[in-house]
């Protein structure tokens, strides 16, 4: 009977992967039923009433009963967990008391009384398992707990605090039904009380992370049990696959703040060439996604064999013109792509939709290391025809009407581009360039500033074309000094500082986020640097030095939760550990023994070898210090 | 200097049926000697755990005064990772070498070890300085010590750092 069951839940009655489900579709999918068993012969069950309802062949009839009393037993042999479960045995007893009176759909208006009862038993049974409210309330929450970071800014993780505690106090506002909606009520009580818990705890195992510190914590230690029995009561919330059941009901939009609470986790290299690296457990969902896609393929292509023979022929086509040197790349390319695209399309939805696009396309950019900013570049690019045919129209002299349109298109479109966050050196060339057309050059420094500009002018066209430079694009960075003679001893300094940092960005390298982040720290310190020596910029330039703070800051913060997460716990509990032996060895005082025994050997009195003893110690103090 | 007799190979000797008694009360952080109140300063202000830590107390000569204990992990007992001098003037060094890089719930005295580490998982949970007088009988000869600890936490590894003030051996 083990193995009949073991093997009907495994093989053939399972129904296609959620996730996959959720991958082809994007929408919720529902975790596997605790009493998916008993549903499932209990509709094998009604198909057969339903065969013998319609009316077949005496050999078949005979076959039919045969196979409708196998499922009653199969059913009546499995120990219900659910509602549902109970419902399906009490619908097997129904039919089977009195069969004249037996109609699936309910008792007949005279049936006895106990009929009636025993109908309603049936239903109110299956009503048992609704605990949605409290559930969904719960998930809610649960999921909220999934994005908050701890390390990501005081600020922004008060808020997220809140945020969850508002969410928790929704799930204590339900009336829960069930055991699951009780456990999940306690869990969340236990998150009031004690804090969230921590992300380990969320990846690895959603019980509570709170641990009791000592064994005489007799309440820590009675609320644990609690908590844990709780959510044994509920296959559907606890269980082997919990987590992953979780991820397979969550709509897209809570992935994707899963993937972002990853994304978070895992953020920056510490150094550009360390491998970006996914938890296991995405890795998983990647192999899994790419084996449900290929799946469709395959599909696919038996449903529609001439489509597919077309594009097979096409695709050759294509791959004989790729020169041969490109071919392994674009192979590597296809391979990552069949089942990194969807993800990904789906992911950035996700992401976009709770406000953190922009962070997970720049992650993304950084584990795939393909530039980034098409949206940016296009706008820089609609940007630069505005204003060639703005220029275009005030030089032949069109209507007022025309040139004001035009200049409205600019306007708004240097708008977007500076609300959009530049994640490439590219991108930020874009920007520059919108600032420089802001800086109002006249006729003859369009092309760049001249020699007698304003230094603020300057100073912008220089970091635009730095970004140019170091973007790949063609650029041509000017001289900031005009000449000693007209320059203050002090001004001179910060002109200065300005060149080194051009020295800097230049020796940034090549255009990854990283050198990106720096980038902006840098021009951040140009703009102060020519802030503080006077030079006017517009307040554009201020929204965009603001812009790349809160992106250097990111970066920054990323880098040091890397670094924290990494390392910084454990060496410092080596650097402490270092000490430990020297200390233990090191007496401060020296002991009875060891003054006689001293003071004896080089034959001096016991205070001079103390004397001598308290100038060492100091000594050692010293060197151990240095 | 020791304070402490361990009758490991004295198999004549009886542990003294005196109960050790913990008397911790909390003082304001005011109230701590300088170096102490300079140490969680420096806490506060580098607030996350790094090596810098221990490089600053080395540079300015205070290791010798603090103990560390860290945890390697969630629901992992703190263990002594660091002993200051003044632990150790009270508690001895055979009992040092005997804790270091045990679970502070491993320390003999027990009793103690527990009142001590309530503190220190107070100082963990609030992230933030504290300080207590101690008074200590029944391990050994009396003694009263202050305290300043600060604690971290870092996706469940938790670490304590101690600035011990010993201030009378009776």
């Amino acid at each position: 009977m083990q193995s009949e069951t073991e093997n009907t839940a495994s093989t053939a009655e399972r129904k296609p992967l959620p996730l996959r489900d959720a991958l082809l579709a994007g929408t919720a999918v529902t975790p596997p039923h605790p009493d998916a068993e008993i549903l499932e012969l209990a509709r094998q069950r009604r198909a057969v009433i339903d065969a013998m309802d319609v009316g077949v062949e005496d050999d078949e009839v005979d076959r039919l009963e045969k196979e409708w009393l196998r499922l009653d037993r199969r059913i009546m042999d499995i120990e219900p967990k659910t509602g549902a479960g109970l419902a399906a045995q009490l619908a097997v007893v129904w039919r089977g008391l009195d069969p004249a009176d037996g109609y699936e759909d309910g008792p007949a208006p005279k049936s006895r009384e106990e009929r009636q009862w025993l109908w309603k038993a049936k239903e109110n049974a299956a009503k048992l398992d609704d605990d949605s409210a409290t559930l969904d309330a719960f998930r809610e929450f649960l999921l909220a707990q999934c994005g908050w970071v701890p390390a990501w800014s005081d600020e922004v993780s008060g808020a997220y605090s809140d945020h969850c505690d508002a969410l928790a106090m929704e799930v204590m506002a339900k009336e829960p039904t069930t055991a699951a909606g009780f456990a999940a009520q306690f869990y969340t009580w236990l998150h009031l009380q004690h804090g969230a818990p921590s992300e380990d705890d969320l990846l690895a195992d959603y019980s509570p992370s709170y641990k009791p510190e000592h064994a005489h914590f007799a309440h820590n230690q009675a609320e644990r049990m609690i908590v844990e029995r709780a959510f044994r009561m509920t296959e559907a919330i606890r269980g082997e696959e919990r987590f992953r059941s979780y991820l397979r009901q969550m709509d897209g939009a809570a992935l994707g703040r899963m993937l972002d609470a990853t994304a978070d986790a895992t953020k920056l290299p510490a150094e550009p060439e360390r491998q970006y690296s996914f938890p296991d457990w995405m890795m998983e969902l990647v192999a899994e996604a790419d084996a449900a896609i290929m799946a469709e393929i395959a599909a696919s292509k038996t449903r529609n064999p001439d489509k597919w023979a077309e594009q097979d022929r096409q695709i050759t086509d294509v791959w004989c013109r790729i020169p041969e040197e490109r071919k392994e790349a674009e192979i590597r390319w296809l391979e990552f792509g069949v089942a990194e695209d969807r993800f990904h399309r789906m992911a950035m939805t996700f992401a976009g939709s709770i406000g953190r696009g922009d962070q997970y396309r720049r992650d993304l950019y950084r584990m795939a290391d393909k530039g980034g900013d098409a949206d940016l570049l296009d706008l820089g690019r609609l940007h630069e025809d505005a204003v060639r045919d703005a220029d275009a129209v005030h030089a032949i002299a069109r209507p007022e009407a025309e040139a004001e349109r035009l200049n409205d298109r600019i306007s708004s479109l240097k708008d977007r581009i500076f609300a959009t966050e530049a994640t490439t050196l590219a991108g930020l060339a874009v920007q520059l360039a919108a600032l420089w057309d802001l800086q109002g050059p006249t006729l003859e420094e369009e092309n760049g500033p001249l020699e007698d500009s304003d230094i603020g002018l300057k100073a912008v066209w220089n970091i635009w074309q730095t970004a140019r430079k170091l973007s790949g694009q063609p650029a041509d960075i000017r001289p900031i000094v005009r000449g000693d003679d007209d320059i203050s001893p002090e001004n001179r300094a910060d002109l200065q500082a300005i060149s080194a940092i051009y020295d800097q960005l230049d020796a940034v390298g090549k255009a990854s986020v990283v050198a990106v982040a720096r980038a902006t720290i840098h021009i951040q310190q140009a703009v102060s640097i020519a802030q503080a020596i006077g030079a006017e910029f517009p307040e554009a330039l201020a929204g965009v030095a603001k812009m790349m703070r809160a992106d250097a800051a990111l970066l920054e913060a990323a880098a040091n939760d890397q670094r924290q997460d990494a390392d910084a716990f454990a060496d410092t509990v080596m650097a402490f550990e270092a000490e430990a032996p020297a200390t233990l060895a090191l007496p401060l005082e020296p002991t009875g023994r060891m003054i006689d025994a001293g003071a004896g050997a080089a034959g001096i009195t016991p205070e001079q070898f103390q004397a001598a003893y308290a100038a060492a110690v100091e000594a050692l103090k010293l060197e151990r210090a240095a | 200097m020791t304070v402490l007799s361990f009758p490991t190979t004295d198999r004549g000797a009886q542990r003294p049926a005196i109960r050790p008694e913990t008397t911790i009360l909390r003082l304001t952080l005011a109230e701590a000697a300088d170096w102490q109140q300079t140490i969680m300063a420096e806490c506060r202000r580098q607030r996350v755990l790094t090596p810098s830590l221990p490089a600053y107390l080395k540079r300015e000569g205070l290791m010798d005064r603090c103990t560390f204990l860290s945890s390697t992990g969630p629901g992992e007992p703190l263990c002594f990772r660091h002993l200051g001098i003044p632990t150790l003037s009270v508690l001895g060094r055979a009992w040092g070498r005997s804790v270091l890089n045990q679970p502070d719930e491993m320390d003999p005295h027990v009793e103690f070890a527990h009142s001590v580490g309530a503190q220190y998982a107070e100082t963990i949970g609030a992230g933030e300085a504290i300080f207590n007088r101690v008074t200590v009988s029944g391990v050994g000869r009396p003694f009263v010590y202050t305290h300043a600890l600060y604690g971290w936490e870092v996706r469940g590894r938790r670490a304590v750092l101690s600035a011990v003030d010993l201030q009378t051996l009776h």
